[in-house]
């Protein structure tokens, strides 16, 4: 009997000690991406916009028609800022975030509709009117690529915590490091839209307008965190990040996840040199 | 945790109320133990050496020490170490740095019963599975941390658990930063657990563990060439292995088998192939006379609990290398360090003393050792037509049982005297041929092979009682790597308290003869008891250091040491 | 960090409350408790050292350690002499890991010592004794009480330990 009382638990132990063992069968490794530009996102529209301008909505068009051209190379976010994008009784909707305020500002958006590509200066201003957008994307397409980054991300509806993880390499050596910024965007957010333009849609305003690609806020402030203090070519880096939800005006099933590399040395804010979206999978 | 604090409490408690919690007789008969020991260094710039106060990071002052207390209660022990690295000496890992508790533990045994919280050193087996320990010269700790369960329910039988994590120089375990490690031994005298055989003369002993090792990663990015990879990991990382002792008369046989399933790590660039490691050990010995032969094949076997770590530190099992540990400075000098990634060594000894007044062993006999050792890559065959050796991200390679490949990594032959003179004079004399692949032990691919001889004389004089002479006079002699060195020293030692020595090392056949350096040292030192202090100077040339299984690198440096050991 | 702060200050506080009361010296220390294996491979304790009431020397030692091999040399040229005069026994605790506990019979026999062999692997005895570097050697009294302890070895240090030993078996004190 002595034996037994011994033996049980002596057994039990060894039974859940032996069961930590995890066996993989091949692949192990798989293919996450490559240098390969042709299919490859990496330069950033963003579209300054604001629910009372009613130049914006054939902006817009012309944006997701850029990016329908240019396919996965070119990720767009629309910002919402500027007193365009103030909210009065008539369109209540607030989309502005502090941090889209604090760019119009240092990247001179004085009017909307307005963009940046890779927040790059193109003939001395980094702010490119709409009609210029083309001719922007192209300049960048024909610059080598410099950084690639790949992105994963989830929410928890428990905690209510987006989870990211990034990792990113490098073709080119930036002795000032790098900073990442990870963009949360949201989709098909109902609101309604001054227009001016039938090719738009109904004028003088579109209601219901479907929000799209709407930033909604940074997960890592304003111009990202330190992503790597050197870098160096061919090399791997990673970074992780959660990011409480607060707002409840948030649809979690309808959120995205931009991260983009800044390079901090390229201008006065930084130029991105690469860019990379994944929606953000709701979990428990 | 918050249990063992109360329990600690407790204690002190009782300690300062003794009248009323009879703690008097707790303390009278307690016991007390412990250990300390301080390293001070103060470096100098030396051009000569091209030590400049850049490479000695303008800390001239280093230090290390610690001090251990161990307590002893009837059945309850407790104990504690305190280290400080301020900053560590130059050699050390620069992680060191720093003061604090690295080592705790409570501890109650019983005939039946050990059970462990806090820190603790472990070993299973001769520890292929796992081993923890510390050795303060090298700077290796990976004591566990958490709870150790010994049982013992009938004599002959042994059971070990262990549940923990490891010591990573002073990172706390937070966020699962490594990996929690779980272990199980079993240990069996069958001589004592079986009546039948309790009048055997042949004994024997078999064993087995199962160890563990979780990490919270189940997929990491990889970059091979220019493209990046998802590599996926096992979160549980098993090994497990058996052991049989057979002992008859003069004659022991041991031998260790283990196994580990896939674990990919910086160590093996990551490959995915299960591990192997085999030792078989056979010596025989009567009086005068011992023999062992041994064996030792590793196949992909370092095993960490993290896995992006190829330093030394957080090592679950222990791969000493098979050849004999030497301590002369030349011998010494090109330290051969186990390939966990693969090797095949054999290693054999002959220690034979001729009886005294023999014809050949003379008044006082005469002890001859000859030690023989070889250690060679395994042979390793790709896994397919399209998959180079060793592969990220493939099993990496396939190797048959105890193949053994063509590349020589280690080889020595050794034959050591000992003669004694009258009651007065004991010598030593030792020859050495060594080869020893540098570009595989030391990861310089560019390196050539090193072939050295190597000759000592070890003579020790008692001119008295009281006083006593040794000379050491050294031979190195290779036409690679830095050529020929020779070393001389001469220690007076006055007992039982002073020694002085003076020693010299020189490198007369470097080619480039701007390095033909002279490293001499003085020393001094004081024993009282325990205690033992020594201060020396001079110069320390570049080399390794090995004990067991483990390398350090130590710099060129010059200047002051001084080392005070104590313990009560 | 702040678990282990807390049990620093708890076990500080325990050991000055010790140190106060100043009576643990009334008492001689014992080898404490630790399982040991012989060179058979069986687990002993060091419950089991043990001379029947003569004294004892404990000599912490390793194979690749020039100074222990010398001191245990020295002794085993005496060592007849000393077991005839005064009965002593001496244990060789071998702190050999791993990498050269295997040796440790051969080595042994092969030198013609006839000590008593324990294998201390994991230096988990030299830990608890408080030993440093080796050689450390150790002089119990017929009761298994340290009576006297001496680290590092110089010629002639082996006279100190007989001179030790025969104050034991004439029942003088020693300092």
């Amino acid at each position: 009997m002595k034996l037994f009382r011994i033996l049980i638990p002596v057994l039990l132990v060894s039974g859940w000690i032996m069961t930590s063992c995890d066996k993989l069968d091949p692949p192990y490794a798989t293919v996450l991406t490559q240098y390969d530009t042709t299919n490859k996102p990496y330069i950033l529209l963003e579209e300054y916009t604001g629910h009372t301008c009613n130049n914006c909505p054939l902006a817009t068009q012309k944006a997701l028609r850029l990016i329908d051209y240019y396919r996965t190379k070119v990720i767009l976010m629309t910002v919402h800022a500027t007193s365009l994008a103030d909210p009065n009784p008539k369109y209540p909707l607030d989309l502005r975030t502090p941090e889209g305020t604090l760019w119009a500002g240092d990247y001179s958006i004085s009017g909307v509709p307005a963009g940046t590509i890779n927040r790059t200066a193109i003939g001395g201003s980094i702010a490119v009117p709409s009609d210029k957008w083309g001719e922007a994307i192209e300049t960048q397409i024909s610059k080598p690529i410099a950084a690639m980054v790949q992105l994963s991300a989830s929410y928890s509806s428990s905690t209510r915590e987006i989870s990211a993880s990034v990792s990113g390499w490098f073709k080119k050596k930036l002795t000032a490091g790098s900073n990442i910024c990870l963009f949360i965007t949201e989709d098909s957010i109902e609101g309604k839209q001054s227009n001016k333009d039938t090719a738009a849609g109904p004028t003088p305003e579109i209601d219901p307008y479907y929000f799209n690609e709407t930033f909604r806020g940074s997960m890592n402030g304003n111009y990202g965190s330190l992503f790597s203090a050197t870098v160096e070519v061919d090399k791997l880096y990673t970074y992780t990040k959660t990011f409480p939800v607060t707002n409840t005006d948030w649809n979690t099933n309808r959120l995205y996840l931009i991260a983009a590399i800044l390079d901090p040395s390229a201008s006065q804010f930084g130029e991105i040199i690469a860019v990379t979206k994944a929606r953000i999978v709701s979990t428990k | 945790m918050k249990k063992l604090v109360l329990f600690c409490i407790g204690i002190a408690a009782m300690a300062l109320f003794p009248g009323r919690l009879k703690a008097q007789d707790f303390l009278k008969n307690a016991q007390v133990t412990g250990s300390f020991q301080a390293d001070a260094a103060l470096y100098q710039k030396d051009a000569a050496m091209g030590i400049t106060s850049e490479s000695i990071n303008g800390q001239p002052v280093r230090m290390n020490g610690f001090t251990e207390v161990n307590y002893e209660y009837k059945n309850f022990y407790a104990g504690m170490r305190f280290e400080a690295y301020l900053p560590p000496l130059l050699g050390y890992d620069p992680s060191y740095l720093g003061a604090g508790v690295p080592y705790w533990y409570v501890k109650y045994k019983n005939d039946l019963l050990e059970v462990t919280a806090g820190n603790f050193y472990e070993q299973f087996g001769q520890g292929m599975t796992f081993r923890t320990y510390q050795e303060w010269t090298l700077g290796y700790d990976n004591s566990m941390r958490g709870l150790r369960v010994k049982f013992m329910p009938s004599k002959g039988i042994t059971l070990t658990g262990v549940y923990g994590f490891q010591r990573f120089f002073w990172t706390p375990f937070q966020n699962n930063n490594r990996g929690i490690v779980k272990g199980i031994d079993g240990d069996f005298n069958l001589n004592d657990m079986f009546s039948a055989l309790s009048d055997s003369k042949l004994k024997i002993t078999i064993g087995g563990s199962f160890v563990s090792d979780y990490q919270k990663d189940k997929n990491m990015p990889y970059v091979i060439g220019d493209k990046a990879y998802t590599l996926s990991l096992p979160q549980n990382v098993a090994c497990y292995g058996g052991r049989l002792n057979l002992n008859y008369a003069g004659l022991n046989f041991y031998t260790e088998y283990a196994h580990k399933i896939n674990d990919p790590s910086k160590m093996n660039e990551y490959i995915y192939k299960p591990g192997n490691a085999i030792l078989v050990d056979l010596t025989y010995s009567r009086k005068n006379l011992g023999i062992e032969l041994k064996s030792k094949w590793i196949d992909n076997f370092s095993y960490k609990s993290d896995r992006s770590y190829s330093l030394n530190g957080v090592d679950i099992n222990y791969l000493p290398a098979i050849n004999k540990e030497h301590t002369y400075a030349l011998s010494a000098m090109y330290p051969y360090a186990t390939q966990t990634t693969g090797e095949a060594g054999i290693a054999g000894s002959v220690v034979y003393t001729i009886p005294k007044n023999s014809k050949l062993g003379g008044k006082n006999g005469l002890t001859i050792e000859v030690d023989f050792s070889q250690v060679n890559s395994i042979k390793k065959t790709p896994v397919n037509d399209t998959t180079p050796i060793g592969q990220t991200g493939t099993l990496g390679y396939a190797a048959n049982f105890y193949s053994i490949g063509n590349e020589v990594y280690w080889q020595e032959t050794q034959v050591d005297v000992t003669k004694k003179i009258g009651k007065k004079v004991k010598c030593i004399f030792e020859y050495l041929y060594q080869t020893y692949n540098k570009a595989v032990v030391q990861g310089h691919p560019e390196d050539p092979i090193i072939y050295s001889n190597i000759g000592i004389a070890d003579v020790t004089f008692n001119v008295n009682k009281k006083l006593s002479l040794r000379w050491e006079l050294q031979g190195l002699f290779t036409k690679q790597d830095n050529g020929n060195w020779a070393e001389g020293m001469m220690e007076v030692t006055i007992s039982p308290k002073w020694f002085f020595s003076l020693s010299d090392q020189y490198n007369y056949g470097n080619s480039d003869a701007s390095k033909q350096l002279n490293y001499y040292n003085v020393a001094a030192g004081f024993v009282y008891n325990t205690t033992r202090i020594q201060l020396a100077y001079g110069r320390q040339r570049e080399g390794i250091i090995c004990v067991g299984g483990v390398c350090r690198y130590v710099p060129q440096s010059s200047g002051f040491t001084l080392t005070v050991t104590s313990s009560f | 960090m702040k678990n282990t702060t807390l049990i620093l200050i708890c076990l500080s506080a325990f050991f000055v409350t010790f140190a106060q009361t100043g009576e643990a010296s009334a008492r001689r220390k014992t080898v404490p408790v630790v399982n040991l294996k012989d060179i058979y491979g069986n687990v002993v304790s060091t419950s089991t050292i043990d001379n029947g009431g003569k004294p004892i020397i404990i000599d912490f030692w390793a194979t690749w350690c020039k100074p222990c091999i010398r001191e245990l040399s020295a002794i085993a040229d005496v060592y007849d002499d000393w077991v005839k005069e005064t009965g002593v026994k001496l244990y060789a605790i071998s702190v050999d890991d791993p990498r050269s506990s295997s040796q440790v019979k051969p080595f042994v026999d092969g030198k013609g010592w006839s000590y008593t062999i324990l294998l201390d692997q994991n230096s988990d005895l030299k830990r608890a004794m408080g030993v440093g570097p080796i050689p450390q050697t150790f002089v119990l009294n017929g009761k298994g009480e340290i009576i006297w302890t001496h680290t590092t070895f110089a010629e002639g240090n082996e006279n100190d330990i007989i001179e030790v030993i025969r104050k034991v078996v004439k029942g003088e004190e020693i300092k």
